[in-house]
C-alpha cells in the first residue's frame, strides 16, 4: 500500500449563498484546490454528499460536477454516509491513491441546503435518522442529540455552561477564519439565553443551515515529494470507520459515540500512535453535546471529562488540546456533505502553518473526525506534517 | 413530502400492535428483522404497554407536520420485557418528565400526511 499525501485544499467563503448554485460551489472549491495544488487535472474524484436530491433536486452529481469542473471523462463518484460523506469520499479517494489505481484524486464534498425553506431542511436532514421509527415521533436531530446531551448530564454531571463553552470557544475560533458563516464571537449569556430548539439545547448550541462546498487533492507520498514541492508534505497516516445503529434507542449506551470510539482506534492503530500523540483535532460538532462525546471517545478524555475539560480551556488554542480551531461546524458552518473534507482542510493547513490569526504554534499531526446522523457512523482520519 | 399508503400500511403491525422478535438468548428486536445477528432464530414478541423513559427532550421546533403539537416532550422508553420505543410523551406537562419516570403506552393520532390527508397513528406514551 503506497503512502497518501494532500498536496491541495481548497473551500470558499461558506453560508447561506442565494446567488450560487452546488455546481458552481463545488467548482470553486475543487479549482481553489486544483490551483493549491498546480494541478490541471485529475484522475478521478469522489464527491460527499448527503442528498442532493431532497435539498436541490439534483442526483447524478458525479457526471453534472465532472462535467462543470472540466475534467470529462475523468471517473467521480457521489459518496454518501449522511454528514460524514465527505470523510467518506477522503477515504475512498485515499484507498485509490494507496491502492495504486491512480496517483491524483480529488476528494471533497458539497451541500446546497438553503433552496428548501427550513422546515424542508429539517426534514431533509431527519431522514439521517430511521425514518420510520425515529422520525415518525416527530424528533429531530436537535431532539436526538438533546437525547443524548440529558443522558450525559445525567450519567456525569455535565452542565449546560460547560455545552455552552463548546460553542463560545468554536465562535472564538471561527471569528479568525474569514471562510466561516458566523466569523464572530459569542457570549456564554448569548448561547445560554438564545431559543430553545430541543431542550436542553438551545439554537447557539446547534450548527447552522450552510450552503458550501469543499476539496482536496491526494497523491502518492513518492509523486508529492518530486511534483509538490511548494508546501510542506502532509501525509495521510490513518484513516478509520465504522458503524453503530441508525436508531438511537438501540444503543446499550446514549452518553457515547461508539463509532467514532472504533473509527479512532482503527485510525491510531495504522498511524501507529495513540491520543496522547495528537497535537489539535476537527471534531464533528454538529451539536456542543456532539464535541464533548467525541472528545471522549477518541480517547482526548476520560468518560463524562469532555465538559470539564472544555470548560478548564484545554480545549481553546492555547490548551493542551486544541480542538475545532477552524471554528468546527458551529461557527465555519455545517454544509452536511462538504464538512468532511473542510476538516481535513483545516487539519492540512494548520501542519503547513498556513492558518493564519488562529494558527497553532508548529503543530506536528492532527486527528479529524467527521460523523453522520446520531453516531451511525463516523470517520476518522490522521495528518502528520514532515 | 408525498408518501404513498402502502409505506404506512405495513408498518401497522408495529405501531398499532407494537409486535416485535424475541431471539432465543432473549433480545427483543423492533421491529422485526429479516435476518438476527449470529444468524440467531427469532419468535414473534408481542412488548408490553408499560415501561420506564430512559432519557427525554421537549422539542421546540418541530417538523412541519407536528407544528401545532410544539412544544412536546419525547423520550426513549424501556418497555417491561425488553424493547425500546422512540415516542411522545402526552398528557404531561413536557416540565414535569424525568429520567426514570413510569409510564404507559396509548393508540394515538401522529399526524396528517400529504394532500389526500392521510390519517396516521401509532404509539405515544403518558404517565403510569
Amino acid at each position: 500500500m503506497r503512502e497518501v499525501a494532500v498536496v491541495g485544499v481548497g473551500m470558499h467563503k461558506w453560508g447561506e449563498l442565494w446567488e450560487t448554485s452546488i455546481r458552481d460551489m463545488f467548482v470553486m472549491a475543487a479549482r481553489n484546490a486544483m490551483n493549491d495544488a498546480g494541478v490541471d487535472n485529475i484522475d478521478s474524484m469522489y464527491i460527499g454528499c448527503m442528498s442532493g436530491g431532497l435539498f436541490a433536486a439534483q442526483e447524478h452529481l458525479a457526471s453534472m460536477l465532472a462535467d462543470y469542473l472540466g475534467v470529462l471523462p475523468a471517473a467521480a463518484a457521489r459518496v454518501e454516509t449522511a454528514c460524514a460523506s465527505a470523510g467518506l469520499a477522503v477515504r475512498m479517494g485515499w484507498m485509490e491513491v494507496a491502492s495504486g489505481i491512480s496517483d491524483i484524486v480529488l476528494v471533497g464534498g458539497v451541500e446546497k441546503m438553503t433552496d428548501i425553506t427550513g422546515d424542508e431542511a429539517t426534514f431533509a436532514l431527519s431522514t439521517a435518522a430511521d425514518t420510520e421509527y425515529e422520525g415518525y415521533s416527530g424528533v429531530t436531530f436537535p431532539g436526538l442529540y438533546a437525547m443524548m446531551a440529558n443522558a450525559h448530564m445525567a450519567k456525569y454531571g455535565t452542565t449546560l455552561e460547560q455545552l455552552s463553552q463548546v460553542s463560545v470557544k468554536n465562535h472564538a475560533n471561527g471569528a479568525l477564519n474569514p471562510e466561516a458563516q458566523y466569523p464572530f464571537p459569542v457570549s456564554l449569556e448569548t448561547v445560554m439565553n438564545s431559543t430553545k430548539v430541543a431542550e436542553p439545547l438551545r439554537l447557539l448550541h446547534c450548527s447552522p443551515i450552510t450552503d458550501g462546498a469543499a476539496a482536496v487533492i491526494l497523491c502518492p507520498v513518492e509523486l508529492a515529494k518530486t511534483k509538490f514541492k511548494d508546501h510542506p508534505l502532509v501525509v495521510i497516516t490513518g484513516s478509520g470507520h465504522a458503524t453503530d445503529t441508525i436508531a438511537l434507542h438501540s444503543r446499550a449506551d446514549f452518553t457515547t459515540i461508539k463509532a467514532a470510539e472504533v473509527a479512532a482506534k482503527k485510525a491510531y492503530a495504522m498511524a501507529g500512535v495513540g491520543p496522547a500523540d495528537i497535537d489539535f483535532a476537527e471534531v464533528h460538532d454538529c451539536f456542543t453535546i456532539a464535541e464533548i462525546m467525541v472528545t471522549e471517545a477518541i480517547g482526548f478524555f476520560e468518560p463524562g471529562q469532555g465538559g470539564p475539560a472544555c470548560e478548564r480551556g484545554e480545549t481553546a488554542r492555547d490548551g493542551s488540546k486544541p480542538i475545532n480551531t477552524s471554528g468546527g461546524l458551529k461557527s465555519k458552518g455545517h454544509p452536511v456533505g462538504a464538512t468532511g473534507a473542510a476538516q481535513i482542510i483545516e487539519i492540512t493547513r494548520q501542519l503547513r502553518g498556513e492558518a493564519g490569526k488562529r494558527q497553532l504554534k508548529n503543530p506536528r499531526r492532527g486527528l479529524a473526525q467527521n460523523m453522520g446522523g446520531s453516531g451511525g457512523s463516523s470517520l476518522v482520519h490522521i495528518l502528520e506534517v514532515r | 413530502m408525498k408518501i404513498r399508503s402502502p409505506r404506512y400500511h405495513r408498518e401497522t403491525p408495529q405501531r398499532y400492535r407494537l409486535e416485535a422478535a424475541k431471539t432465543k438468548s432473549g433480545d427483543v428486536y423492533f421491529p422485526p428483522r429479516v435476518y438476527y445477528p449470529g444468524g440467531q432464530t427469532a419468535e414473534p414478541f408481542k412488548m408490553s404497554d408499560t415501561g420506564t423513559v430512559l432519557t427525554f427532550t421537549v422539542i421546540h421546533t418541530p417538523p412541519p407536520e407536528y407544528s401545532d403539537l410544539a412544544p412536546y416532550a419525547l423520550g426513549i422508553v424501556e418497555l417491561d420485557g425488553g424493547g425500546r420505543i422512540t415516542t411522545q410523551i402526552v398528557d404531561v406537562d413536557p416540565a414535569e418528565v424525568k429520567i426514570g419516570m413510569r409510564v404507559k403506552v396509548e393508540f394515538r393520532k401522529i399526524r396528517t400526511e400529504g394532500s389526500e390527508g392521510l390519517l396516521c397513528y401509532g404509539y405515544k406514551v403518558v404517565p403510569e
